[in-house]
C-alpha cells in the first residue's frame, strides 16, 4: 500500500440511567489527531441532550480535549462522534538502523547538565503503568545486549502477542498489571499497557495510543481484534525511525499503518480516556458503546 | 555539632538585649502563678476548640480524637532590625519562587539556561501538565506561602537565619499564631504594655485583601470562599477561623457547582456566583473530572472554569513543582535568574543524593547529617545521623541506596533554642519560625509568624503531628 | 447562607424537638400506665406508642413483647432505633457540631452539654430508677436549647431555618399524639355518629360509654394527654370546664393562643418562611400558607364530622409535603 487511505469512523455512546441526572460533566479525547501521517478532512460531535457550556482545546500531548457539560435534567446521554481522515502508509524503515537499547536508555536517564530529552516524560511510571520488577523480568529476553531498540520492540510485541490471550470482559479499568501478567490475559488496554511498562521498566520512552481499528481488514487477512471497539496501542521512542516515534499493536502483532486512527497520545489509558464524566444523580447507568470503522 | 544558639541566653548568665525586659519580669512571677496560667490557657483553647484532629486516633464514642496543640507561654522575641532584614529576604525569596512556577508553566526560560533540571521539574509529582499555558491573575501562583525559618550558630556565637523549607501548597498554622498572640494578651496584658509589640490580629485582613485583588478580570466586588475538606481534616479549625475572620463563607465540595463555566454556591437565596476559592484541598483532589475521579472533596469541572479565567484559585494548582525538596537547592539561583540579586536569606547546605558525588559525600557522613525524603512531609521518613543508633542508620544506607533520587541531606543544624516550660521548670528547647507571605498584587506579611518547638529534650522535630508545640512570636517595635 | 448550613440547622432544630416530643409521650404513657387498668389495656397503651412514630416492624425485629421496660428501652436508648431519645439528641448535636460557626457559643454549648449529660444519666441508672425525672429533664434541656437560641442568634435566616425545623416538627409530632391518643381512647371516636352520641348523653341518659369507671378512666386519659403537650392548666384557663374530647380537640389542633397547637406551630413556619422566601419557593409557600389558612378559619365541628382520623392522617401528609419542599427550594433535597 502506498497511496494514503480515507477512513471514516463513527463511535457511539450510550449511557443509561436508573435515576434523572441534574448535572454532568464530561471530558472526551474524540477527535483524531492530525499530523504529517494523518489529517483530518471532517469531524462532528453530537451529543444528545444538547449540553448547555461546550468547549475545545488543546492539552498538554497536543491531543484535542472536548469539555461538555448538561444542566437540564436527563436519563440518558447519547454521544456520537463522526470522522472522516486520510492517513498515510508510514515509509519502510530498518529496525537495524535505531540505537541500542542500553545507549539509549542511558541517554534519557537524567544526569547533571546534560541537556534534557523531552521524549523522557514517557520513560516515567504513569498511574495505570506502575514499575514492577516482574514487567523487567518479562522484557528483558527481547533486549539482549546491544539490541537495536527498534528490533527489540518488535521481539517483544510478537512475544506479547503470543503469549497472551486477547479475551474480551476477561478485565476491567482498574484491574491490575500484575494480575494481567500473572493471568496472561486481557484486552487491548492492558496488552498496551503491559508493553509500555515493560519498556519502560528498562529506562526505554513509551507513549499509549488510543484510536479505531479498520473494521474490515484487507483482502486474505484475519479479522482484527479490536475493531467494532475504540483500540490502543503502544507508541516506542526510536531515534532513526521518522518522526522519532514507532507505533505498534501488540493485541494484533501489527506495525500500525493505514489500517489505524489515532485519536490521542498520552501516559497511559487515563490522560486519553474517549469519554468520562461526572455526574450528579443518575443511580446505576448502564453503557453501550459501539464503533464502525470503514475505509470512506 | 555545634552548641546552639539560644534566643534568650547569651551566656549563662547574661541575657540577650531584646529579652532583658522579658527575663526582668519572668524572674518576679512565683511559679504557681505561671503554672495556673499554663491550665488557664489549656483550659480556655479547649472549649473554645482549638485544637486538630490526629488521624487514626478515636475516643469512646467514635468521634476523631481532638488534641490541643501545647502551647507554651514564654514567647520568642525577635529584634526589629533582624525582622527588617528577614522581611525583605522572605520577599525576595517569594517573588523568585512565584517567578519560578510562571517560568515552569509558560517559557522555561530557566530550565533552557540549563539552570534546573528538566527532569527534576516534569517528573515532579507534583507538576500539573494541565497547568501549562494557562495564566493566572498576575502572574501570581503562590498568594499564601509559609516559609520555614530556622536559626543556627556560628563559630563567632552570633546565629544566622537560613530558610529550611518552602510551603507554597496548602501552608497552615497561622490560625494557631492569631489565638496565641490573642491568649498571650489575656493571661499577660501587664507585659504588652511593658514591650512595644508589632501587633499581627490584621493577618485576616491582608488575606481578605490579597484574595480580592487576585479575582478575575473585570470582577468588582469579588466573592470569595474557603474551600475546606470539611471537619474531620486535621486544619479544619483553621479553615473555620479564617472564614468566620474574613467573614467569608466556608465551603465544602458539594456546596459548589460549574455551570455555563462560572463556579456557583449553593445557597438558600439561590446559587451564587464563587470568583476567588481558597482553597484548603489539595490538587489532586480539586476536580474529579480531571484529577483524582473518586474525589468527592472537589467540584467537577473546575479546571475548565479556572483556565478560563472565571475564577481564581488560591494558592494555584502546580505550586507544588516550586516547594519540592528537590528543587529547594535551586531557590538560590532563581533569586539570581529572575530578579538579578543576590539572595538575602540563605539556604541550609544541601547535597542532593541523586548526584552521585553528593550521594558519595552523604553516604560516609550518615552519622552526622539530616537525610530527608524528597517528597516526605510532616517529618515522617527521615534520618537524624546523630541521634541514631547505628543499626538505624545501617537500615537507612539500605534505603538510600535502593532509591537514591528519593532524598537530599543536610548537616544537622542545630535549630536555635527557646526557654520553654518543661517538668522540671525552664529549659531549652529547639524551635523554628514560619512567617506567612502573602502575594497578590503586592507581597504583605504581618511581623514574625508561628514559632514551633519542640517539647521532646534534644529533638529537632517540631510538627505538631509529632508532639510540637507553639508560641507566641513577638517582633519588637524599634 | 449555604444551603448546607441551613439544612443542619433545621435538622438540628428538628431532632431537638424530636427528642423532646418523644420524652413527652413516653411519659405521657409512663404515667397512665400507673392507672389501674387491665394488661391488655396497657399493652393497647405501647403499641399505640409505637404506632404514633410507625416503628411497630422494627421493635418487633428486636423485641418478642410489648412491654413497658421494651418499649421504653427501645424508645429511649436504643442507638439503632433512629427516633429514640438517644439517637435524636446525638443527630441534633452532630448537626450542631458541624455548623458550629454559624451558631453562637451559647447554643453550640447547650446542644453539646445535653448530649454529654444525657449519656451520663443513661450510665448512671437514672433512667430505670424514675423515668419521669429523665423525660422532665429532656424536656427542659429542649427549653433551654430554644430559649438560648432566640435569646442569643442574630436575627438572620440561621434562626429562621432552625425556627422552621422546631415548629415542623412540633406540628408532625403533634398531629400524631393527637391520632393515635384520640383513637386508642374512644376507639369510635371518629365517626359522626358517636359524636353526637357523646354530647345527648351529657348528664342525661346512662350508656356504656357514661360509667362511671369509665368517666374517670377517661379524665386521666385526657388529662395525661393534656399535660404531655403542657395544656392541663391551659385548658382549664381556656375553657373553664369538664374535660370534653371535643375541647381538647379543638384545643390543640386550631387555637393559636395554644403555643402547641398545630395552628400555632404552623403560623410560626409560616412566618419564618416568609422571611426566608427565594425565587423557586413560590409553590412551597403557597402550601404552606393554604394549611395555614385552613386551620385559622376551620371550626371544630366541621373537622370531627369529616372523622379526626383522616383529618390528622391529610395533615400528616400536607406537613410532610411541606417538608420535602421545604428541603427541595433551600437545603439539601431529600430522596422522595
Amino acid at each position: 500500500m502506498t497511496a494514503p487511505v480515507r477512513l471514516q469512523v463513527e463511535h457511539e455512546t450510550r449511557y443509561h440511567y436508573s435515576a434523572p441526572v441534574e448535572l454532568a460533566h464530561h471530558v472526551a479525547f474524540l477527535r483524531p489527531l492530525e499530523d504529517a501521517r494523518q489529517q483530518v478532512e471532517a469531524f462532528e460531535l453530537s451529543v444528545e441532550p444538547q449540553p448547555s457550556h461546550q468547549a475545545s482545546g488543546d492539552d498538554v500531548f497536543g491531543n484535542r480535549r472536548i469539555f461538555f457539560s448538561a444542566t437540564s435534567a436527563h436519563q440518558s446521554l447519547r454521544v456520537l462522534a463522526t470522522s472522516r481522515v486520510r492517513v498515510s502508509p508510514r515509509p519502510a524503515f530498518d529496525p537495524a538502523a535505531t540505537p541500542p537499547w542500553e545507549a539509549l536508555a542511558g541517554r534519557l536517564r537524567y544526569h547533571g547538565g546534560a541537556p534534557f530529552e523531552p521524549a523522557a516524560e514517557f520513560c516515567a511510571p504513569s498511574p495505570y503503568v506502575p514499575r514492577l520488577a516482574a514487567l523487567r523480568d518479562y522484557a528483558r529476553p527481547s533486549f539482549t545486549a546491544g539490541t537495536p531498540v527498534a528490533v527489540g520492540a518488535l521481539e517483544l510485541m510478537h512475544r506479547i502477542h503470543r503469549e497472551f490471550r486477547y479475551e474480551t470482559a476477561s478485565t476491567a479499568i482498574d484491574t491490575p498489571l500484575q494480575q494481567v501478567l500473572a493471568e496472561r490475559r486481557g484486552v487491548c488496554q492492558d496488552f498496551a499497557h503491559l508493553m509500555i511498562g515493560a519498556l519502560r521498566s528498562l529506562g526505554l520512552s513509551a507513549r499509549y495510543v488510543s484510536g479505531y481499528l479498520l473494521t474490515t481488514p484487507p483482502e486474505g487477512q484475519a479479522p482484527l481484534q479490536g475493531a467494532d471497539a475504540s483500540h490502543a496501542w503502544v507508541s516506542v521512542h526510536c531515534p532513526g525511525i521518522e518522526g522519532g516515534w514507532l507505533d505498534l499493536d501488540p493485541t494484533n502483532d501489527l506495525v500500525v499503518s493505514t489500517g489505524h486512527v489515532r485519536l490521542a497520545y498520552g501516559r497511559d489509558y487515563g490522560d486519553v480516556t474517549p469519554l468520562r464524566g461526572v455526574i450528579r444523580g443518575g443511580g446505576r447507568h448502564t453503557l453501550e458503546v459501539r464503533v464502525r470503522t470503514t475505509r470512506a | 555539632m555545634r552548641p546552639s544558639f539560644d534566643e534568650m541566653q547569651a551566656t549563662t548568665t547574661t541575657v540577650r538585649d531584646h529579652y532583658r525586659t522579658y527575663d526582668r519580669w519572668l524572674s518576679q512571677q512565683p511559679r504557681d502563678v505561671m503554672r495556673a496560667r499554663r491550665e488557664e490557657a489549656e483550659m480556655i483553647f479547649r472549649r473554645v476548640g482549638i485544637t486538630f484532629a490526629v488521624y487514626g486516633a478515636k475516643d469512646e464514642d467514635g468521634s476523631g480524637t481532638e488534641r490541643l496543640i501545647p502551647f507554651d507561654l514564654i514567647p520568642r522575641v525577635i529584634p526589629s532590625a533582624e525582622w527588617r532584614e528577614m522581611e525583605q529576604g522572605l520577599r525576595q525569596r517569594v517573588t523568585a519562587l512565584n517567578r519560578f512556577i510562571h517560568d515552569v508553566y509558560h517559557g522555561q526560560e530557566i530550565i533552557k539556561a540549563g539552570i534546573v533540571p528538566a527532569d527534576q521539574v516534569f517528573r515532579n509529582a507534583q507538576y500539573r501538565p494541565e497547568m501549562q499555558g494557562v495564566d493566572v491573575p498576575g502572574g501570581v501562583y503562590s498568594h499564601i506561602s509559609g516559609i520555614d525559618i530556622v536559626r543556627a550558630a556560628n563559630p563567632d556565637g552570633s546565629g544566622s537565619y537560613y530558610v529550611l523549607e518552602d510551603n507554597l501548597r496548602v501552608p497552615s498554622g497561622v490560625s494557631y499564631m492569631l489565638e496565641n498572640r490573642k491568649m498571650m494578651m489575656r493571661l499577660f496584658p501587664d507585659l504588652f504594655s511593658a514591650h512595644r509589640i508589632a501587633p499581627v490580629a490584621h493577618y485576616p485582613d491582608l488575606l481578605l485583601d490579597t484574595l480580592r485583588a487576585v479575582a478575575p478580570a473585570g470582577v468588582n466586588e469579588p466573592t470569595v470562599v474557603v474551600l475546606t475538606p470539611g471537619m474531620y481534616n486535621s486544619a479544619y479549625f483553621e479553615h473555620a477561623f479564617l472564614a468566620q475572620q474574613m467573614g467569608v463563607e466556608l465551603v465544602e465540595g458539594q456546596d459548589l457547582f460549574v455551570k455555563d463555566n462560572f463556579v456557583y454556591m449553593r445557597t438558600t437565596q439561590g446559587p451564587k456566583r464563587v470568583d476567588v476559592i481558597y482553597r484548603r484541598v489539595d490538587d489532586d483532589f480539586l476536580d474529579p473530572l480531571v484529577f483524582r475521579p473518586d474525589s468527592t472533596l472537589g467540584c467537577a469541572g473546575l479546571l475548565s472554569v479556572y483556565r478560563a479565567g472565571n475564577v481564581t484559585l488560591s494558592n494555584a494548582i502546580g505550586t507544588g513543582v516550586a516547594d519540592d525538596k528537590s528543587i529547594y537547592p535551586y531557590v538560590p539561583k532563581m533569586i539570581e535568574f529572575y530578579l538579578g540579586e543576590k539572595p538575602i536569606l540563605n539556604n541550609v547546605p544541601t547535597w542532593l543524593c541523586r548526584e552521585d558525588e553528593d550521594l558519595k559525600y552523604v553516604l560516609d557522613h550518615l552519622g552526622e547529617l539530616v537525610v530527608k525524603e524528597v517528597h516526605g512531609a510532616g517529618g515522617y521518613g527521615m534520618l537524624v545521623g546523630p541521634a541514631s543508633t547505628q543499626a538505624e542508620i545501617e537500615e537507612f544506607r539500605g534505603a538510600l541506596l535502593a532509591n537514591p533520587s528519593n532524598y537530599i541531606a543536610q548537616p544537622t543544624l542545630a535549630l536555635s533554642t527557646c526557654p520553654t516550660f518543661v517538668e522540671s521548670g525552664i529549659a531549652p528547647r529547639h524551635i523554628d519560625l514560619r512567617p506567612f507571605v502573602l502575594s497578590g498584587k503586592t507581597v504583605q506579611m504581618v511581623p514574625g509568624g508561628l514559632t514551633r518547638v519542640a517539647l521532646k529534650e534534644g529533638s529537632l522535630v517540631v510538627n505538631s503531628s509529632q508532639g510540637g508545640g507553639t508560641k507566641d512570636t513577638w517582633v519588637l517595635e524599634a | 447562607m449555604l444551603s448546607r448550613t441551613a439544612d443542619h440547622l433545621f435538622w438540628m432544630a428538628r431532632y431537638m424537638e424530636r427528642a423532646e416530643n418523644t420524652a413527652r409521650m413516653l411519659d405521657v404513657n409512663y404515667q397512665t400506665s400507673l392507672l389501674p387498668q387491665s394488661a391488655d389495656m396497657a399493652e393497647q397503651g405501647w403499641r399505640g406508642l409505637l404506632s404514633i412514630s410507625e416503628l411497630t416492624h422494627s421493635f418487633q425485629q428486636k423485641y418478642d413483647t410489648v412491654s413497658a421496660d421494651n418499649v421504653m428501652d427501645f424508645m429511649v436508648r436504643d442507638d439503632a432505633n433512629p427516633s429514640s431519645i438517644v439517637a435524636c439528641l446525638r443527630a441534633a448535636r452532630e448537626n450542631a457540631r458541624a455548623v458550629r460557626g454559624a451558631l453562637t457559643t451559647e447554643v453550640w454549648e447547650t446542644q453539646n452539654q445535653t448530649w454529654l449529660e444525657f449519656r451520663r444519666l443513661l450510665a448512671d441508672g437514672t433512667f430505670r430508677k424514675d423515668p419521669s425525672n429523665l423525660f422532665e429533664w429532656v424536656k427542659f434541656r429542649s427549653h433551654l436549647s430554644r430559649g438560648v437560641t432566640v435569646g442569643t442568634m442574630l436575627q438572620d435566616e440561621a434562626l429562621h431555618f432552625l425556627r422552621i425545623g422546631t415548629f415542623l416538627e412540633r406540628a408532625d409530632n403533634t398531629a400524631r399524639l393527637l391520632d393515635v391518643k384520640f383513637h386508642a381512647l374512644t376507639k369510635e371516636f371518629y365517626g359522626v355518629g358517636s359524636m353526637v352520641q357523646m354530647q345527648t348523653m351529657n348528664g342525661m341518659t346512662q350508656s356504656q360509654f357514661m360509667q362511671r369507671d369509665q368517666q374517670e378512666y377517661d379524665f386521666y386519659h385526657w388529662s395525661a394527654i393534656l399535660r404531655s403537650v403542657s395544656g392541663f392548666e391551659v385548658y382549664r384557663k381556656a375553657y373553664r370546664n369538664v374535660i370534653r374530647p371535643e375541647k381538647v380537640a379543638e384545643l390543640l389542633i386550631l387555637r393559636t393562643d395554644m403555643p402547641r397547637s398545630l395552628a400555632a406551630c404552623m403560623h410560626e413556619v409560616m412566618c419564618n418562611l416568609r422571611m426566608v422566601a427565594n425565587e423557586q419557593s413560590g409553590e412551597t409557600l403557597r402550601k404552606a400558607g393554604r394549611l395555614c389558612a385552613d386551620l385559622q378559619y376551620a371550626r371544630i365541628d366541621e373537622i370531627l364530622a369529616t372523622g379526626l382520623h383522616a383529618y390528622l392522617t391529610q395533615f400528616l401528609d400536607r406537613v410532610g409535603d411541606l417538608g420535602y419542599g421545604i428541603s427541595h427550594d433551600f437545603l439539601v433535597p431529600v430522596a422522595a
